[in-house]
């Protein structure tokens, strides 16, 4: 009672403060969501500033006379001569767990019809990336579930690993896998009552999607019951550019805020070519000088302060990480395009998903010569990098054989030994979408591909041998998956139980 | 492009030439624009266009803008002026306007910053207060 009485003893000194001092302009051109202001003399950058009706805006550009500000909102009534206001506020979003499990729109207000998030706390959209003292290196891995990935491109918690390729080449299906696969390792862990697990929390930004695409999404987030670990941020392509400018950055500040409170997350943005456009056209509107492909100067700045914030604490600042996966569209695989290069030098590696491979069947289409992980390779676990160390060089070593292997017949023992094994790890890669595997599941798959037991086999008959052998050790093996699972690493002992299941797997089975 | 940038700095330059004791002198700047149309330098119009809008922009600086709910004297308006100017340190330029949904007390403006001592101020404030306080049962 004494905090409520204190409360209203506040209110009433506020109340006694007679005159309110404020600092306002006048709306002089508006137009697009971009409105030119003549006054606001003391605003500050990134500063909200009232228009009339309720109605927010961002001061973004701040000239001698006049300030260039983006509408929040619905700008249809705002006209030439309107008073606008400073609020002394910086732009803020709800952050917090209330928000798992909705899906939201730039501003953090809810999309879903769920009712309003019930959020106490809120952290500005723009905030300093953690400096280097705070930080510490990439550790931990993120188990994607896609064994192409966990095995030759591994992403650790808190990296930056971009994912790129052309349209329609399953970018955001990656993406989504992960997602899901974060869910099933959490739920698992929550199951078991594994009081070390760190659960993986996640945040998908969608920007300048259309809403049908979205929608797909999140249905199938829904269907593989990923969304009590998930938030989603849509801003799509019905959406007004500042919004879509807006929306990975409020994505940011909510993963910040699990990684401040020592948690994990990760970060999806889909895709920030779109951003970068959506940006392009604010600066446009502001009238900002533009340079190649029209972009803004800061363009690459938008790009880096954004991606900087994922990162992995020290111990002393809560140990918490929040990893980000950026999705970049190329037009017809030009990597050395103005956003893909600048967003590449941004991140620690980059995932080349390619459409040849894509129409050829291995999906998902990874291009194993330009696919990086820079540090994600110190978060594998010990056992996947005992059974994957050589696979990333000799497939790409496959690749490049198998080009020339088609010109002509003869080939040494080696070279088609080579190409034997190379078709039968790209059979083994092959994995339908939103099926995630388990990390002793892969670690069992890729110890049976590089000790040549399925050298001897059609390559057709690789993946039914694939599939029958996870069903063999998962249905009648579970401890020693179990065991995979837990030690992490391939003991002498381990090797032999494993060789021992493959065996008896592979006598019964019928090619 | 370049010679827009030019325009705006020439016309930026003309500006300080027109200060006097860190405010614009008429005189000067009448003469200035005079000058401008006789001479007709190069993008003088340009020139002369932007100098407008600093000229208007400077000049809002220093007018005061006083709101009452009841039409003010004359003593009290001098007053007023009078405390804005020290505050301001520069002579004021003030105009007056009744406007009834006030309710009671003043809205000064000079420049960008608003002074509103108000009723209606007021009432809004406690209106947004009453807002946020959640109900006892919602504790």
């Amino acid at each position: 009672m004494s905090t409520l009485l204190q409360e209203i003893e506040s209110q009433i000194a506020n109340l006694k403060t007679s005159v309110a001092k404020q600092n306002v302009g006048v709306v002089r051109e508006i137009g697009d969501g971009v409105a030119r202001i003549e006054g606001l003399s003391d605003v500050m950058l990134n500063e909200m500033i009232e228009f009339p009706g309720g109605l927010y805006g961002l001061a973004l550009n701040l000239e001698e006379t006049e300030v260039g500000a983006i509408i929040l909102g619905d700008y249809a009534h705002v006209k030439e001569g309107d008073e606008v206001k400073t609020t002394g506020r910086l732009l803020q979003v709800p952050v917090g767990r209330p928000l798992l499990g909705r899906v939201v729109n730039a501003l953090g207000q809810p999309l879903d019809g769920k009712g309003p998030v019930s959020s106490k706390d809120f952290y500005p959209v723009e905030k300093i990336a953690p400096g280097i003292i705070k930080r510490r290196g990439v550790s931990q891995p993120v188990q994607t579930g896609i064994m192409a990935i966990d095995a030759m491109i591994p992403i650790g918690r808190g990296q930056r690993e971009l994912i790129i390729g052309d349209r329609a080449t399953g970018k955001t299906t990656i993406a989504v896998d992960t997602i899901i696969n974060q869910a099933r390792l959490n739920r698992a862990a929550e199951t078991a009552g594994d009081r070390d697990a760190r659960p993986l929390y996640c945040i998908y930004v969608a920007v300048g999607q259309k809403n049908s695409s979205i929608a797909r999404t999140i249905g199938v987030l829904e269907a593989e019951g990923a969304m009590p670990w998930t938030i989603i941020i849509a801003a799509s392509a019905s959406d007004t550019a500042t919004n879509q400018y807006l929306a990975p950055f409020a994505g940011a500040a909510m993963g910040e805020w699990f990684m401040d409170h020592g948690m994990d997350a990760l970060i999806v943005y889909d895709d920030l070519s779109k951003h970068a456009v959506a940006y392009r056209q604010v600066s446009l509107l502001l009238k900002r000088p533009s340079g190649r492909e029209a972009y803004p100067g800061d363009v690459f700045y938008l790009h880096s302060r954004l991606l900087e914030r994922a990162a992995r604490l020290s111990e002393k600042a809560g140990n918490g990480s929040l990893t980000a996966l950026p999705i970049i569209e190329t037009q017809a695989g030009d990597l050395s395009a103005y956003i893909p290069t600048n967003v590449i030098s941004i991140t620690d590696g980059q995932i080349f998903l390619e459409t040849d491979l894509f129409y050829q069947g291995v999906r998902p289409a990874i291009s194993v010569g330009t696919s990086v992980s820079r540090v994600g390779s110190a978060a594998q676990i010990k056992a996947m990098k005992q059974v994957a160390g050589k696979v990333k060089l000799e497939l790409a070593q496959y690749r490049e054989m198998a080009a020339f292997a088609q010109f002509g017949s003869d080939l040494d023992a080696k070279t088609r030994a080579l190409l034997d094994r190379g078709q039968r790890t790209v059979e083994v890669f092959k994995q339908v979408q939103y099926q995630p595997q388990p990390v002793e599941v892969q670690v069992l798959v890729l110890w049976a591909t590089t000790n040549g037991y399925l050298d001897d086999l059609p390559v057709e008959k690789v993946k039914t041998f694939q599939n029958g052998l996870v069903e063999f050790a998962t249905t009648r093996k579970a401890a020693l998956l179990e065991q995979i699972r837990r030690e992490r690493v391939l003991t002498d002992a381990l090797a032999a139980d494993i060789k021992a299941c493959v065996e008896e797997f592979k006598a019964g089975f019928k090619a | 492009m370049k010679s827009r940038r030019d325009s705006r700095r020439t016309a930026r330059r003309l500006l300080r030439a027109c200060m006097a004791h860190g405010q614009l002198d008429g005189e000067r700047v009448r003469r200035t624009t005079q000058l401008l149309g006789a001479r007709k330098p190069r993008q003088g119009l340009a020139v002369l266009e932007e100098f407008a809008r600093l000229v208007r922009a400077e000049t809002a600086r220093w007018k005061l803008h006083v709101e009452s709910a009841a039409p003010l004297s004359a003593e009290r308006l001098a007053e007023i002026t009078t405390l804005l100017a020290a505050r301001a340190r520069g002579a004021v330029e003030t105009t007056a306007s009744v406007n009834p949904a006030l309710l009671g007390g003043l809205r000064l403006r000079l420049g960008s910053d608003v002074w509103d001592g108000s009723v209606a101020q007021r009432l809004r404030r406690l209106g947004s207060i009453s807002k946020n306080v959640a109900p006892i049962s919602a504790r």
